[in-house]
């Protein structure tokens, strides 16, 4: 299937795809917090929510099965995520995407007028990281260090401000 | 990532975190059952 939507998605994974500045993160690191969340020790229910690594080139292929093989002697038992090599990858529809975030309609209205092109809005470091604050991901003492950067109004200050202190 | 924002977005306007992000990402992608 080349066109998968939510309701419609053959063959397809549900799959989380991230960006990252290898500078200020490891792969290794995005793996140690991948096998933290998720249950690797259990069979998928389905092709649509299957655990995997889906790398992206050989480097990634040969971590992904060393940490696999670690992980395993670690805890003794199998690890049943799968790693296979990524095919291709469709967004999921707009109303997916950062979805946390889309529940502050004031926050999230403010960057869709900053970013009113949805790829854009996506895309943006910013309104990735006000989506992991929302979702209860950073302390208050992190965002005190960027929360002058984000590019949010002052009422945008305190809103968020407000949802890391809860 | 697209780094080339479109022309709706005024360059005045983007946060200071996005102007700073670095041109070239690496992708990594993940099931989680």
């Amino acid at each position: 299937m080349n066109a998968p939507t939510y309701r419609k998605m053959g063959d397809h994974t549900e799959t989380v795809q991230l960006d990252y500045d290898p500078q200020r993160i490891t792969y290794a690191q995005l793996l140690d917090i991948f096998w933290k969340s998720h249950m690797p020790t259990r069979r998928s229910w389905s092709r649509q929510y299957m655990s995997a690594v889906f790398y992206h080139n050989e480097e990634q292929r040969q971590q992904a099965l060393a940490s696999k093989a670690t992980l395993e002697q670690n805890i003794g038992h199998a690890v049943k995520t799968n790693v296979v090599p990524v095919r291709s990858f469709t967004m999921a529809e707009d109303y997916h995407q950062k979805y946390i975030l889309k529940k502050h309609r004031a926050l999230s209205n403010q960057m869709a007028r900053i970013y009113p092109n949805p790829q854009d809005f996506v895309d943006s470091p910013a309104v990735t990281r006000l989506n992991g604050y929302a979702g209860g991901h950073a302390t208050a003492d992190q965002l005190s260090r960027e929360i002058d950067i984000l590019g949010l109004s002052a009422e945008g200050k305190n809103r968020v401000a407000d949802l890391v202190k809860r | 990532m697209n780094l080339a924002y479109t022309l709706e977005t005024k360059p005045a306007e983007i946060p200071p975190i996005d102007v700073a992000a670095p041109a070239v990402f690496e992708t990594a992608s993940f099931g989680l059952g």
